[in-house]
């Protein structure tokens, strides 16, 4: 026990092996900011018949504020239309450090690097998904800079949507535009290690972490353009074998219908008024081939009577991958 | 007579005082420091600890517990038992003590064991070997006795949570 020197050379040998793997664990939180660490050792022994026990001192460190935090994109690729208003992007933002800390939002959609810049939506950009949607809605707060920057406990996390305009003009199909959502620790940010002094929960030293106090990611919105093409033909065959239009000819009129362009339209219906001085053909419906009924039921093709007689086929959604979809019917001539 | 018969009492009592405070001749203190690197004059790159008053999470404690017998006697039989902070994760291999016996308790300081040898019941009620991570507290036990006027010490490390 007197050869304190050796062992201590011993030990420092130990401490550098150690340093080795010291780092290798990464604490996305941890104890929290202001905790005071508390140690006493304990001793027994005896001397001669009596035995003692003995308290050491309290060894007391206090754990500081180390300030990071995370901002993750939530949404994927946003298709929009040119002109389109208040389109969203929703952000989550998790304060990853281990003290109270309050947060400055910053949106910006001025970014190189992409074909359009979209346009902040005026006069609140940016706003909290308070009714939890994961989108924005109309009970979402407006975030206020100054006014209602978010405090977050250490692990917290809230989700906030950034609202974007569209430009009207000057958009051709899958151009992007991005935007930013930039959050600073109110605190302060720098380079990891950057102390605060005193400025931490309680009035510990705060010290930017590895995020350095701030975080940010990027959103992207993809113009989708889509054109709809309707093409109708006519064939004739009358009943004498030929292809005249005389009374009692039938005419087989052929809809397609298509898109060019990467959305998709959606809910397509196509309706087309019986021609003056011809009547229906009952059940020659067919879309793609397929026979539909004339009665408004389960299939998508119908005949209505009436002043205006027309059949209309609810085709659906239509993408141009899908192709052309086509209508067929047919009328006689009064 | 009745005056003088006082006096004695008063002086035994005084003297058994004295006994008192020689059964505790061991002082015991507790340091908390870091591991700082630096170079030496000749270029070496050194590990030292530095005292230390705040940590952050992932920061590692050596721990060092000195004592000394300033008494007239031999103090034998010394255990030193040292509770780990609950916020801080005792790093595997690093308890140290120049000639003791180091077991370790992942009960709370009930029972004490070599590592291997103390278990742990897990979230699901199984039993398994304790992890350093599971240890609550280290003891070193001294196997010589501790001369009057001289010093030994233990240590350990541990990492904040």
């Amino acid at each position: 026990m007197t050869d304190f020197r050796q062992q201590r050379v011993w030990w420092q040998l130990l401490c550098a092996a150690g340093i080795l793997w010291s780092r290798a664990d990464a604490f996305a939180e941890g104890t929290i900011a202001g905790t005071d660490i508390a140690n006493t050792a304990r001793i027994e022994y005896s001397v001669g018949v009596n035995s003692v026990t003995t308290s050491s001192n309290t060894a007391v460190v206090t754990v500081a504020e180390i300030i990071d935090v995370d901002v993750v994109l939530q949404s994927g690729q946003v298709p929009v239309g040119p002109g389109e208003t208040n389109q969203g992007l929703v952000f989550t933002i998790t304060n990853t450090g281990n003290g109270t800390e309050t947060f400055t939002l910053i949106a910006d959609s001025t970014l190189p690097g992409d074909d359009f810049d979209p346009v902040l939506s005026s006069p609140n950009p940016i706003f909290f998904d308070t009714d939890g949607s994961g989108d924005f809605s109309a009970a979402d707060v407006a975030y206020l800079p100054g006014t209602n920057d978010p405090e977050l406990s250490p692990d917290e996390h809230i989700t906030v949507v950034v609202l974007n305009d569209i430009p009207a003009s000057g958009l051709v199909d899958t151009q992007t535009g991005s935007t930013r959502l930039h959050v600073e620790a109110r605190t302060g940010v720098g380079v990891a290690g950057t102390i605060f002094v005193g400025a931490g929960d309680g009035g510990v030293d705060a010290m930017a972490g590895a995020t350095e106090g701030d975080g940010e990611d990027t959103g992207e919105y993809m113009i989708k353009t889509i054109d709809l093409n309707v093409s109708k033909s006519a064939g004739i065959s009358d009943p004498f074998g030929n292809a005249l239009p005389v009374p009692g000819a039938e005419i087989t009129y052929r809809i397609e219908v298509s898109v060019t362009g990467t959305g998709v339209a959606s809910g397509v219906v196509m309706t087309d008024v019986i021609p003056a001085h011809t009547t229906y053909v009952p059940g020659t419906i067919e879309l793609n081939g397929t026979q539909l009924t004339d009665a408004p039921d389960a299939d998508v093709g119908e005949f209505n009577a009436g002043t205006d007689p027309a059949v209309a086929v609810q085709i659906g959604d239509i993408s141009e991958a899908g192709g052309p979809q086509v209508v067929e019917f047919k009328v006689v001539i009064n | 007579m009745k005056s003088i018969r006082m006096f004695i009492t008063v002086s035994v009592a005084i003297a058994s005082v004295a006994v008192g405070a020689q059964q505790a001749p061991v002082s015991m203190t507790t340091v908390a420091e870091k591991e700082e690197a630096y170079t030496d004059g000749q270029g070496i790159e050194r590990t030292r600890l530095v005292p230390v008053a705040t940590v952050i999470p992932g920061d590692r404690i050596v721990y060092t517990i000195t004592f000394a017998n300033k008494g007239e006697e031999v103090a034998d039989n010394i255990n030193v038992v040292d509770p780990i902070p609950e916020q801080m994760r005792f790093i595997a291999g690093s308890a140290f003590g120049p000639g003791t016996k180091i077991t370790f308790s992942a009960d709370g300081g009930k029972t004490f064991g070599l590592p291997g040898d103390i278990t742990v019941v897990d979230d699901t009620g199984r039993v398994r070997s304790a992890s350093p991570a599971d240890y609550t507290h280290i003891r070193w036990k001294f196997l010589s006795p501790l001369k009057p006027g001289t010093q030994a010490y233990a240590q350990f490390k541990a990492e904040l949570k």
